[in-house]
């Protein structure tokens, strides 16, 4: 779990320091105020503070895959041509720091830990599900993939294809009861199998296997197993399904491959979650990461979503003891990027979501009542 | 220039011809209402040269509860008959000879402002939105804004909360 990061002259951060709730935290900011950096460099810090074999020449070339610098140098991280320094802290008093100049490729990082710990996971604005299945071949080698996308993708996707079958995530009474909702969503499920990744129409429904003796009937009792029942014989391409319902399909996959449930005690970064889905998802969205974060997982997010906001000041409930704090970049006049953080909903200070709202409004009047009352 | 106090704000309308509380319940009152018994009624009734606006204000304790379904649509559902009432008072009285604007003062978050609005413009209806049959309109605007809203809108009504 991240508790702090600090930015020093870091890509378009001149200097920045941000106190994550150990929840879910969402991050708003207009375009170029640095949300994906910001995700990217806590995700960075975290992935250095979960890999023991991360040295500093790894964590190098692990930032440049990540930013994507211009010349893949690292120089071009700086800010202002200064020496940059990003710095993190975790639970446990764990922390990491790194620090490289405009002048000098080499990257200097400290961590006070030197265990391997559940790796965290950057889910991106594009969704990755469609491109999977060409990932999997391996014939196109992972050079090429790489020229056309971040390692962030890449790890995601190496998660996505990973199968964890020590966790039976159907009667896991932690988030086993999102997998049905979700699949009645969408109407039914992706499928990843030898031949590939596809879609299958159906739904869960409970099992009909009967317990066989009073020790299984009280597990049963417990925790009710749910079973895929597909109402089609054919597959859909995955291809062929709608944009939206294949990024829901990503947490539909680590909720089903195990690895929500496996890496619970990493943080989850999402870059907005909305791109390309339908407001009305955003409910079934915000239930699973309220649901992910009362069973301990940290949720870093990004948005230009008023729904997704608004879904979290309304779903979350104090007496399961969930906590949102909201974070607004947003650029002084000086032209640095500043944060300013709440963890009361009304009172984001500033809200570019709000501002759009006012915009439109203002618009609408002006077509409306022309100069009335002005 | 006129200016009145209403549930807890002050307002001035600059431009107005005459400004009074709608839903007047004192019998001494030139403006007694007389049939609230009966009819629901807009807190405010402004007239300027060349329009009316009805005017009804609200401050809620709890306004995120208005994000739910339920209470939204009842918060609808009373704004309209308030209008709806009144605009038919109001033509009782040979007062529609003007164009008829509706303002909501709801101290709601802007999204649900922007919602609300539309929903009037649709309930009223607002003419755009009239019957058929229709050849008069009951409504010609109908704007829902929080205090903030107004007063960067309505420069020349300016609202402050009354101390």
């Amino acid at each position: 779990m991240i508790v702090q990061l600090q930015l020093e002259n870091f890509t378009t951060f001149k200097h920045i320091e941000i106190d994550f709730s150990p929840k879910i935290n969402v991050i708003i900011g207009e375009n170029g105020t640095g949300k994906t950096h910001l995700l990217k460099a806590a995700y960075a810090l975290s992935m250095a503070n979960a890999k023991s074999e991360m040295s500093a020449r790894k964590f190098a070339t692990f930032l440049v895959q990540l930013f994507g610098p211009l010349g893949n140098r690292m120089n071009r991280l700086c800010h202002s041509e200064l020496q940059a320094s990003m710095a993190a802290k975790f639970d446990f008093g764990l922390s990491a720091k790194a620090s490289f100049g405009s002048t000098q490729s080499s990257v200097e990082l400290h961590k006070a830990s030197s265990d391997s710990t559940a790796s965290p996971l950057l889910i991106p604005a594009k969704e990755v599900m469609s491109t999977l299945s060409q990932i999997s071949q391996e014939d196109l080698g992972a050079e090429w993939f790489s020229r056309l996308f971040d390692i962030g993708y890449i790890d995601l996707c190496a998660v996505m294809l990973s199968n964890d079958d020590s966790v039976d995530y159907r009667s896991d009474p932690r988030l086993g009861t999102m997998i049905p909702k979700i699949t009645a969503k969408i109407g039914g499920r992706y499928e990843f199998t030898q031949k590939g990744i596809s879609f299958r129409r159906g739904q869960y429904v409970e099992s009909k296997q009967l317990p066989s003796n009073s020790q299984q009937a009280k597990m049963y009792s417990d925790s009710t197993k749910m079973e895929f029942k597909s109402n089609s014989t054919e597959s859909i391409s995955n291809g062929m399904t709608a944009e939206g319902f294949r990024k829901v399909g990503t947490i539909q996959r680590l909720l089903e491959n195990g690895y929500l449930i496996g890496s619970i005690d990493a943080p989850l970064f999402w870059d907005e979650p909305e791109a390309n889905m339908n407001p009305k998802l955003m409910q079934l969205l915000v239930e699973t990461l309220l649901e992910l974060s009362r069973n301990g997982k940290q949720i870093i997010l990004a948005t230009h979503d008023y729904f997704l906001l608004k879904w979290f000041d309304l779903l979350m409930e104090d007496e399961k003891e969930d906590h949102v704090r909201f974070h607004s970049l947003y650029r002084e006049e000086s032209g640095d990027i500043a944060i300013s953080s709440t963890d009361d909903y009304l009172t984001i200070e500033p809200n570019p979501i709000d501002e759009t709202f006012e915009a439109l409004i203002n618009s609408d009047l002006d077509r409306t009542m022309g100069d009335l009352g002005r | 220039m006129k200016e009145i106090k209403c549930d807890g704000f002050n307002f001035t309308f600059s431009d107005a011809i005459d400004v009074f509380v709608f839903d007047e319940k004192k019998k001494s009152e030139p403006n007694y209402h007389g049939l609230s018994h009966a009819m629901k009624a807009v807190d405010l009734v402004v007239e300027l040269e060349d329009r009316y606006l009805f005017v009804e204000v609200k401050d809620f304790h709890e306004p995120e509860q208005y994000s739910d379904n339920e209470h939204f649509n009842h918060l609808r559902e009373v704004l309209k008959y308030k209008y709806r009432d009144t605009w038919m008072y109001r033509w009782a009285e040979g007062k529609t000879d003007k164009p008829v604007i509706y303002i909501c003062l709801l101290e709601l978050d802007k999204g649900l402002t922007a919602r609300m609005t539309k929903e009037m413009r649709r309930q009223l209806p607002l003419h755009s939105c009239k019957g058929p049959r229709w050849c008069n309109e009951i409504s010609s605007g109908c704007a829902v804004l929080n205090l903030e809203l107004w007063n960067k809108r309505f420069t020349a009504w300016p609202v402050s909360r009354a101390s």
